[in-house]
C-alpha cells in the first residue's frame, strides 16, 4: 500500500513550456516587486509577493502535480484541478497587485517599445475597461464554467490534449477576470461600489450550486470516459462523480462565501463611515500609464550604479564641469567585481589559449595516428560537433569567445619571437575577398571530402591553419591573418554582430580629452589594437577579436564589455574605424551573403532530400565525381543565387522605393541585414549537432586513454547515447523565428533610412522581406527533414 | 567581524540576484529596443525548466485494450487518444483481479506487429531529434514505471512507422504468474509537421502584426509624428 501511495505522490507530469512561462512570470514579478518596494513599501509588502508566488505555485501544482496525472482517471481529481485554476490561483495572483510589478519587472525597452504604445491606446483602454466590468466578467465566468461542463465539450477535452489546454486556459483566464472586480488589484478603478460584490459572488455561487448539485444527485455517469477507464477499489464512476460534485459544491461555495462575508463585514463596520469621508483607495482614479511613468522615473533615479565603472578621468571632467554626470548606467561585464577582473587579465587569456592549443595538438595527433572513423576519433567529434556548436552559442550569449581564446594567435605570438613580423600587409589585399574565397572552399570541401568523417584530413586542415597563421603574422605586422585571411575569424566577426555584448568605450567624453591614443597605439606595457580599431570610432563587433588589448592599454580605464542591443549597428551606416561604411564595402557584403546562404546550404546538405537530389543529378548528368557535382551545386547556391537575388531585390527596392543610391550601395546595406537570420540558422544547425551528440567524446576519450595505456578511463562505452531533448525542434524553430524577426526589423529600419519618402519605405522593404521570408521557410523546411547523424556512431 | 559577515552576505545576495537576472535593470537602459535583453535570464529559466521537465510523458490517453487475464486485470492506454503513426505513448495499468489494487512489481513487455499497414500512405514523420533514439525492436518493448508520468502505470514511447492496423500484445510476468492481453489498434496517418509545430510558425506572423499595429497606433497618437 505504501508503494501505491509513493507511486501516486511521485506521479508528477511537469511540462516544459508551461514551466518556463511560470518561472519567467515569477521572476519578472519578483524583480518588479523588488524595485517597487523601495518606492511604495506599504503597497508592496512581503505578503503581496507571497500571494503572487502562491498563485503561480498553485497553477504549477494544478498543471504539473499528480492532480494532472490522475485527472483522466478520476473526475474528482479533475475537479480539484479545475477549482485550483478557477478559484484559488486567480485571487492569489490578483492579491499580489501584479500590474505594476510585472510592468516594472520587464526590461524597460520592452515596456517602452512593445507594451506602452498599447497601454496608451484609447481602444485598448476602452477594451480593458469593458472586459473588467463586473457584468462582463460574471457572464464570461459563468459561460466558461457551464460551457466546459457540457458533456460533449468535456469529453472533447478528455480526448484531445490541445482542447484540454484550451479549457485550462479558459478556466484560468475567466477566473482572473471574475476575481478582478472583487479584489480590484491596485491601481485599477472599480466600476461598482464594493457592496455590489456581495450579490456578484452570491449569484456566482448559485450557478456553482446548481452545477454541483446536478453532478452530485445525478443517477447516471455524465461523462462516459470515466466509466471506460479502470476503476480503483471502492471508486466506481458514479461515486467518483458524486464526490466530484461535493468537492465543487462545498469547497467551491466556501471560496465564494468567504470574500462575500469579508466585504459584508467591512461594509457594516462602523469605522467605514469615518473612512468614507477620506479619499479611499477604491475611489482613487489614476491613469495607469502616468503611474507607470512616475514609478519608472523614480526608480531610475535611485537605480544602483554599482555595475558602472566611472573612469577616474571622467570623474575629473565631471568635477571640473567639462562633462555631464553619467545619467544612463549600462551593464558592463568588466565592471563586475570578480568576473571582470578575471576576463581582463592577460593570464586568463593565455591560460585559455594554452588549453585550446594543447587540445588542438591532441586532436591533430589523434587525427593522424588514431582510428580513421570520425565518431571514434577526437578529430571527428570535437572540432565538427562540439567546438562549432559551443562557439556559436557563446557568440549569441556572450560574444566572440573563440577569438578571445584562439590557439592560432597563441602559436603566432610564440613564433613572432623568432620571425620579424615587420612588413605591411599589401594594400590591395586589405579586403575580405581572401576570406570569402576560403570560406566558399571550406564549405565545398567539407561536403566533397566528408571532412567531418575524416580525422586525417581534419588534422591536416588544423596543421595548415597553424602554418598559415604563423607565416602570415610572422612576416606581416599587426593581426593581418585575423583581419584579412582567417575564415573562422570572419565567421565569428559576422555572427558577433548579433552578440549582446560589445567591446566599446564607456564614455566618449573621456576619449575626446585623451591625447595618447594608447588603445590603438599601445604603450610600453601593452600593445594597442592589432586590428586597427580605434575605440571612439568603433561600431559593432566587426573585426574585433575580444583580445582586450585596448582595455589593458587604455590609461583611463575607459573601455568595457558593454551590453548592447544585438545587431543595433545594422540599422545605421556611420563611418566605422578600420572598416568604413557598409555601403562602400562590397567585400563585406559578399562575406555576409556567403555566410548567410552558407548556413542554409551547409545544413541542407545533410538532409536526405538534398542528398538524393545530388545523387540523382550525378546520374542524370553522367558525372562520376561527387566533388564535381558539389562544386556546381555550391557555385550555384553560394555564388549565383546570392548575386541574383540580392541584385534583383536591390533593383526592385530602388525602383519601388525611389531610393537615390546606387545598386551596389543598396545591396551592401541590405545584405548586412541577412546576418541575424544566418546566425539563427547556424545556431539551429550546430545546436542540433551539439545536443544530439553531446556525450560522444566520452567513449572517444576512453579509447584515447586506452591507446595511451592509461588505465583510468576504462573500456570505451561505445553504446553510450546522448539522451534526446524533446524540445530540440522547438528551439530550432524559435531560433529561426527570432532570426527572421531581427533581420526583418533591421531591413525595415534600413528601408526607412534609404527611401526617398517615408511612404516609399514599405515598397522598398518588400523585396527584402520576401527574400528573408523565403530563406526562413527554407530553414524551417531543412530542420524538419530527416538528417544524417554526423559525428555519431548510431 | 559582524560587518564583514553582513558585507559578505550582501555581496552573496547581490550575486544571486544578478545571476537570477535582477541585474537587467542596468541592461534595460540601452538606447534602442533590445529584443534579446532577457537572454541570460531566459537561459537560466530554460535550464531550470529542462531539469524539471525531464520526465513528462503524455501517458494515459484513451483505453485501447482491457482484459482480465489470470490474476491480473490489464488495461492498455495510448496517447494520443487517436493513435497516429509516429511516436505513441503506450502505458499499461495492471491491477490485482481480486483486490483491484495496482500491481507495481511486475515485468511488462509490449509487442507491436503490423497486420495491415498502408504501404502507400504518407510515411510516419519523425522530428530529427527522434533519430537519436531510433525505433526500438517493436517485437519486445519493455514498459517501465519510469517511462510513464503516472507511476502506477508501466509505459514507453513507441515509434510506429506507418499507419494501418497493428496487432498489440502486452505480456505481464510476476514470479510464476503470467498473463497477457492482445488485440488490434488502428493507427491513423501522421499529422504533418505544421500541425504539431504551428505555434512557432504563427509567432513571427503575430509579432509582425503587433508591430504594424503599434506603428499605426503611434501614427494616430497625438503629439507624435509617427517616426519609429
Amino acid at each position: 500500500m505504501e508503494d501505491v501511495a509513493d507511486a501516486v505522490v511521485g506521479s508528477w507530469s511537469i511540462q516544459f513550456w508551461p514551466t518556463v512561462g511560470l518561472i519567467l512570470l515569477a521572476l519578472v514579478y519578483f524583480r518588479g516587486w523588488l524595485k517597487l518596494r523601495k518606492q511604495v513599501p506599504h503597497r508592496f509588502d512581503g505578503w503581496r509577493l507571497a500571494s503572487f508566488l502562491g498563485g503561480v505555485g498553485t497553477v504549477f501544482l494544478a498543471l504539473g502535480s499528480p492532480l494532472d496525472t490522475f485527472s483522466n482517471l478520476l473526475l474528482q481529481v479533475h475537479m480539484i484541478q479545475h477549482l485550483l485554476l478557477m478559484m484559488v490561483a486567480p485571487p492569489l495572483l490578483l492579491l499580489g497587485s501584479p500590474f505594476l510589478p510585472l510592468l516594472t519587472g520587464l526590461p524597460r525597452p520592452i515596456v517602452r517599445e512593445a507594451i506602452r504604445p498599447f497601454l496608451l491606446w484609447n481602444g485598448f483602454k476602452r477594451f480593458g475597461r469593458w472586459l473588467t466590468h463586473p457584468k462582463v466578467t460574471w457572464i464570461i465566468f459563468v459561460v466558461m464554467t457551464l460551457g466546459w461542463h457540457v458533456p460533449p465539450l468535456y469529453e472533447l477535452t478528455l480526448r484531445s490534449p490541445t482542447w484540454h489546454i484550451v479549457e485550462h486556459a479558459c478556466f484560468l483566464g475567466s477566473g482572473v477576470l471574475f476575481w478582478w472586480p472583487v479584489i480590484q488589484p491596485w491601481p485599477s478603478r472599480p466600476h461598482w461600489p464594493e457592496w455590489a460584490m456581495i450579490p456578484y459572488l452570491l449569484l456566482a455561487d448559485v450557478q456553482n450550486t446548481v452545477l454541483s448539485a446536478f453532478l452530485t444527485f445525478s443517477d447516471r455517469v455524465v461523462y462516459p470516459t470515466y466509466s471506460l477507464v479502470p476503476q480503483f477499489p471502492g471508486m466506481d464512476p458514479l461515486s467518483d462523480q458524486h464526490a466530484a460534485g461535493v468537492i465543487m459544491w462545498v469547497p467551491g461555495s466556501i471560496v465564494y462565501l468567504i470574500p462575500a462575508s469579508i466585504i459584508a463585514m467591512r461594509f457594516l463596520s462602523p469605522r467605514r463611515h469615518a473612512r468614507d469621508k477620506l479619499p479611499t483607495q477604491r475611489a482613487w482614479k489614476p491613469r495607469a500609464s502616468e503611474k507607470v511613468d512616475k514609478v519608472e522615473t523614480s526608480t531610475r533615479s535611485t537605480q544602483s550604479t554599482a555595475a558602472v565603472r566611472i573612469p577616474a578621468k571622467r570623474r575629473e571632467l565631471v568635477a571640473t564641469g567639462h562633462a555631464a554626470p553619467p545619467h544612463s548606467p549600462v551593464f558592463d561585464l568588466l565592471a563586475l567585481r570578480f568576473i571582470g577582473r578575471v576576463i581582463r587579465s592577460l593570464v586568463f587569456r593565455r591560460v585559455l589559449q594554452c588549453a585550446l592549443f594543447g587540445l588542438a595538438i591532441l586532436i591533430v595527433c589523434d587525427g593522424l595516428f588514431g582510428p580513421q572513423i570520425g565518431p571514434m576519433n577526437l578529430a571527428g567529434t570535437l572540432p565538427w560537433t562540439h567546438w562549432r556548436g559551443l562557439s556559436v552559442l557563446a557568440l549569441l550569449v556572450f560574444g566572440n569567445f573563440f577569438c578571445f581564446a584562439c590557439p592560432f594567435t597563441f602559436a603566432r605570438d610564440l613564433a613572432r619571437r623568432i620571425l620579424p613580423g615587420n612588413r605591411q600587409w599589401p594594400r590591395w589585399l586589405r579586403t575580405k575577398w581572401i576570406s570569402v574565397g576560403l570560406l566558399a572552399i571550406y564549405f565545398w570541401s567539407y561536403e566533397a571530402f566528408s571532412l567531418w568523417n575524416s580525422p586525417w584530413l581534419t588534422a591536416w586542415v588544423i596543421i595548415g591553419y597553424f602554418v598559415v597563421a604563423i607565416v602570415v603574422d610572422g612576416f606581416f605586422r599587426g593581426a593581418s591573418f585575423c583581419k584579412y585571411v582567417c575564415p573562422i575569424g570572419q565567421f565569428h566577426f559576422v555572427q558577433s554582430l548579433v552578440s549582446p555584448f560589445e567591446v566599446k568605450t564607456r564614455d566618449l567624453d573621456v576619449c575626446r580629452s585623451c591625447k595618447s591614443y594608447d588603445c590603438i597605439k599601445g604603450n610600453e606595457q601593452q600593445r594597442g589594437c592589432e586590428l586597427r580599431l580605434f575605440q571612439p570610432k568603433k561600431e559593432s563587433n566587426l573585426d574585433c577579436t575580444f583580445c582586450l588589448d585596448c582595455v589593458r592599454a587604455c590609461p583611463h580605464d575607459n573601455i568595457g564589455i558593454i551590453a548592447v542591443a544585438p545587431g543595433r549597428t545594422l540599422a545605421r551606416d556611420p563611418f566605422r574605424s578600420s572598416i568604413g561604411r557598409f555601403t562602400e564595402r562590397t567585400d563585406l557584403a559578399a562575406l555576409v551573403l556567403v555566410l548567410a546562404f552558407g548556413a542554409f546550404l551547409n545544413a541542407a546538405a545533410m538532409t536526405l532530400p538534398v542528398e538524393n537530389a545530388l545523387s540523382f543529378s550525378r546520374l542524370t548528368l553522367d558525372l562520376i565525381s561527387r566533388p564535381v557535382i558539389l562544386l556546381i551545386f555550391f557555385f550555384l547556391v553560394l555564388g549565383l543565387l546570392p548575386l541574383a537575388t540580392v541584385t534583383g531585390c536591390a533593383f526592385a527596392s530602388r525602383w519601388f522605393g525611389s531610393i537615390p543610391a546606387t545598386l551596389r550601395g543598396i545591396s551592401c546595406r541590405f545584405a548586412m541585414t541577412l546576418a541575424p537570420l544566418g546566425a539563427a540558422m547556424w545556431l539551429a544547425h550546430f545546436g542540433f549537432h551539439l545536443f544530439t551528440a553531446l556525450l560522444t567524446p566520452i567513449p572517444v576519450i576512453q579509447r584515447l586513454f586506452l591507446d595511451l595505456h592509461i588505465a583510468t578511463g576504462g573500456f570505451p562505452w561505445w553504446t553510450l547515447r546522448t539522451p534526446g531533448i524533446p524540445q530540440l525542434l522547438d528551439f530550432q524553430c524559435l531560433a529561426l523565428d527570432l532570426g527572421l524577426l531581427v533581420s526583418l526589423y533591421y531591413a525595415w529600419k534600413v528601408s526607412l533610412g534609404l527611401a526617398a519618402e517615408k511612404r516609399k519605405a514599405a515598397p522598398a522593404f518588400l523585396p527584402w522581406a520576401v527574400l528573408l521570408s523565403s530563406l526562413y521557410l527554407c530553414g524551417i523546411w531543412i530542420v524538419f527533414q530527416p538528417m544524417e547523424m554526423r559525428g555519431m556512431l548510431h | 567581524m559582524t560587518d564583514d559577515k553582513s558585507q559578505i552576505r550582501r555581496s552573496a545576495r547581490r550575486t544571486v540576484l544578478r545571476f537570477l537576472g535582477v541585474h537587467f535593470e542596468e541592461l534595460s537602459v540601452t538606447a534602442e529596443p533590445n529584443p534579446f535583453v532577457i537572454c541570460h535570464l531566459s537561459s537560466v529559466i530554460l535550464l531550470i525548466s529542462l531539469c524539471l521537465a525531464g520526465n513528462a510523458f503524455g501517458d494515459g490517453g484513451s483505453v485501447q485494450l482491457h482484459s482480465v487475464s489470470g490474476p491480473f486485470e490489464i488495461t492498455l492506454f495510448a496517447e494520443p487518444p487517436l493513435p497516429r503513426a509516429g511516436q505513441i505513448d503506450f502505458s499499461v495499468l495492471i491491477q490485482d483481479t481480486k483486490s483491484g489494487q495496482p500491481v507495481l512489481d511486475a515485468a511488462v513487455t509490449l509487442a507491436v506487429t503490423p497486420v495491415q499497414v498502408h504501404q502507400n500512405a504518407q510515411p510516419a514523420w519523425y522530428p530529427p531529434s527522434c533519430a537519436v533514439s531510433p525505433p526500438v525492436n517493436l517485437a519486445e518493448v519493455p514498459l517501465l514505471h519510469s517511462g510513464a508520468s503516472n507511476h502506477l502505470l508501466y509505459g514507453a514511447l513507441v515509434e510506429i512507422p506507418a499507419a494501418g492496423v497493428w496487432h498489440v500484445r502486452t505480456e505481464v510476468r510476476r514470479g510464476n504468474e503470467r498473463a497477457d492481453v492482445e488485440g488490434s489498434v488502428d493507427v491513423a496517418d501522421p499529422f504533418p509537421p505544421i500541425a504539431n509545430y504551428w505555434p512557432w510558425f504563427l509567432f513571427p506572423v503575430a509579432a509582425i502584426g503587433l508591430y504594424v499595429l503599434r506603428e499605426r497606433i503611434r501614427v494616430g497618437a497625438p503629439g507624435t509624428d509617427g517616426a519609429p
